[in-house]
């Protein structure tokens, strides 16, 4: 059942959310029915701009403030959680394509921004990387948090004044024992060495013997030693570790 | 079924801050602690890791912790979202906090959450409305709910007054009331009244602790209720006025935009303090004579 209130209270919120499509509510002083308008659109443009400073800096003002406009409008926000707002802004574009014909990267700065984050809340721990580690007595597994993205625009550069060309990038984003939340450029093979170790502890020997099998690399000796020095290198990160 | 008063309250102290991400480092700095407690809104701690959580861990081992809620939306049209009040009760737990608060107001529609506080209308109908769902919330957290009289710009369908729809909410549910003094400030601008009179109609005994906090005069009668600047002379001197009629009740600092220098709002809670050691040696004299 709806209550006499109930109709009111929707009516406001429907202003606040369509302020150039519904009606001022009866009986509401249009100056104060503004306060509310530009109250809420503030507090979430604001929380959105910390959150993606990157997209805030490249669209224009006018283009930052539709695109915060049509997500407040349209966009029906499940979580309490404040720091959950950018997750929603990011399905948001995702599933509108807004703005991606002038930015066709746009989803994917926005996913890189949103995994920034995520991954500074993240919950879970990393060690410090012991680099006296045996490579090849010990089983090593990718940390659960790292992250192995492939984009198609090399999101890490873009800013503005610089519209990025099309081009595969990988990347990993991570946290390291510090907190600090870091990323590596990668290749197309070391995005996949890391892959191998997702989820399960590996000895090193056996993903490099793998991978020498599936490329039928013949002169070995040299594929080996340039992807021990990639793996020591991400070891030497935090991105892979030791299992126990 | 009503539920006692969280009376843990009674050995947090009587100065507090609103914890923010600005001084995290800064805070847990000094050695001996500037205020008694801290308060922080859950929807922005729980659930999260990293380096943020082990600052909350560490603030939470050494002062006492109020949560103060922002997403609840007890006067909104949506049910009470039951998984959401189950984690924040096991959040309460797991950090000992406190007390919980929240606004009597509403933050979603029937569309989903809006991150901001809209105005219940002040209504018989939406006293009994809020009245069930504020029952049902303390029913899963076993234990009382502590609300905020809220800043509000418009009043739709004012059937009763502000005072009179707060005291019908706190009477109907046993829930307790957070008395925000800067915003008694802000609501008697911007809705013509008396403030040291709207205090006369809140019930003592059903406070449970202040909030203070800056406001910024938009024109003279119109003032925002930003938390963005220090707090103003004539809310210090409500403050005053409450301590007078109803003792001294733990008083916590709100400060959310334009965030200064830890030592800036370090002042304004020794200014508080100051006030609470004023009235109190002065009740002293007067119990003395």
């Amino acid at each position: 059942m709806v209550h006499e209130f109930q109709k009111i209270q929707q009516h406001f919120a429907d202003r606040i959310r369509h302020k150039d499509n519904v009606s001022c509510p009866i009986g509401i002083d249009n100056a104060r029915m503004q306060v509310y308008e530009e109250c809420f659109f503030n507090g979430i443009s604001e929380l959105l701009s910390n959150a993606f400073p990157v997209i805030n800096e490249i669209l224009t003002g006018s283009e930052w403030e539709s695109l915060i406009k049509n997500f407040y409008a349209f966009h029906h926000c499940k979580s309490p959680l404040f720091y959950e707002v950018p997750q929603e802004f990011l399905e948001y574009l995702i599933n509108t394509n807004s703005l991606i014909e002038k930015y066709p990267f746009i989803i994917e700065l926005a996913h890189y921004e949103w995994m920034e984050l995520a991954l500074d809340l993240a919950v879970g721990e990393v060690s410090k990387p012991n680099e006296e580690i045996n490579l090849y007595k010990n089983k090593f597994i990718l940390s659960p948090l790292a992250e192995v993205v492939a984009y198609n625009y090399p999101v890490h550069k873009i800013k503005k004044g610089n519209n990025p060309k099309k081009e595969i990038v990988f990347i990993c984003i991570y946290r390291n024992y510090e907190y600090k939340v870091k990323f590596i450029e990668l290749n197309q093979l070391s995005a996949r060495i890391l892959l191998m170790f997702k989820g399960k502890a590996l000895y090193i020997n056996n993903v490099m013997q793998e991978l020498i099998n599936d490329f039928k690399i013949i002169k070995s000796e040299k594929f080996l030693r340039t992807n021990i020095d990639v793996i020591k290198k991400l070891i030497a990160c935090g991105v892979i570790y030791p299992s126990t | 079924m009503i539920y006692k008063q969280p009376n843990k309250l009674n050995t947090i102290g009587t100065v507090g801050l609103g914890l923010r991400s600005e001084f995290l480092g800064a805070l847990l700095n000094y050695e001996n602690k500037p205020v008694d407690f801290l308060e922080v809104a859950p929807e922005n701690w729980m659930g999260i890791g990293g380096k943020r959580l082990n600052y909350f861990k560490s603030y939470s081992e050494i002062y006492p912790i109020i949560c103060h809620g922002l997403s609840l939306s007890i006067g909104g049209p949506k049910p009470i979202d039951i998984d959401f009040v189950k984690k924040l009760k096991k959040f309460f737990k797991d950090f000992n906090v406190s007390a919980y608060s929240e606004h009597l107001s509403f933050c979603s529609d029937m569309n989903g959450h809006m991150y901001d506080l809209m105005p219940i209308p002040f209504t018989e109908e939406a006293v009994n409305f809020v009245s069930k769902r504020i029952i049902q919330v303390q029913d899963i957290l076993e234990q009382s709910l502590a609300l905020e009289n809220v800043s509000y710009y418009t009043n739709p369908l004012g059937e009763m007054s502000e005072s009179e729809f707060i005291n019908a909410v706190l009477s109907n549910t046993g829930c307790s009331l957070l008395l925000d003094i800067n915003n008694v400030y802000v609501n008697s601008i911007n809705h013509n009244y008396d403030p040291y009179e709207f205090l006369k109609q809140i019930p003592k005994e059903k406070i449970l602790y202040f909030h203070i906090a800056g406001h910024w005069k938009k024109d003279k009668n119109l003032i925002i209720d930003t938390h963005g600047d220090e707090v103003s002379s004539p809310v210090w001197h409500l403050l005053e006025n409450a301590y007078n009629r109803f003792g001294i009740i733990p008083t916590l600092l709100e400060r959310d935009n334009d965030v200064p220098e830890l030592s800036n709002l370090l002042k304004e809670t020794n200014k508080i303090k100051k006030i609470q050691q004023k009235i109190d040696n002065s009740t002293g004299c007067l119990y003395g004579t």
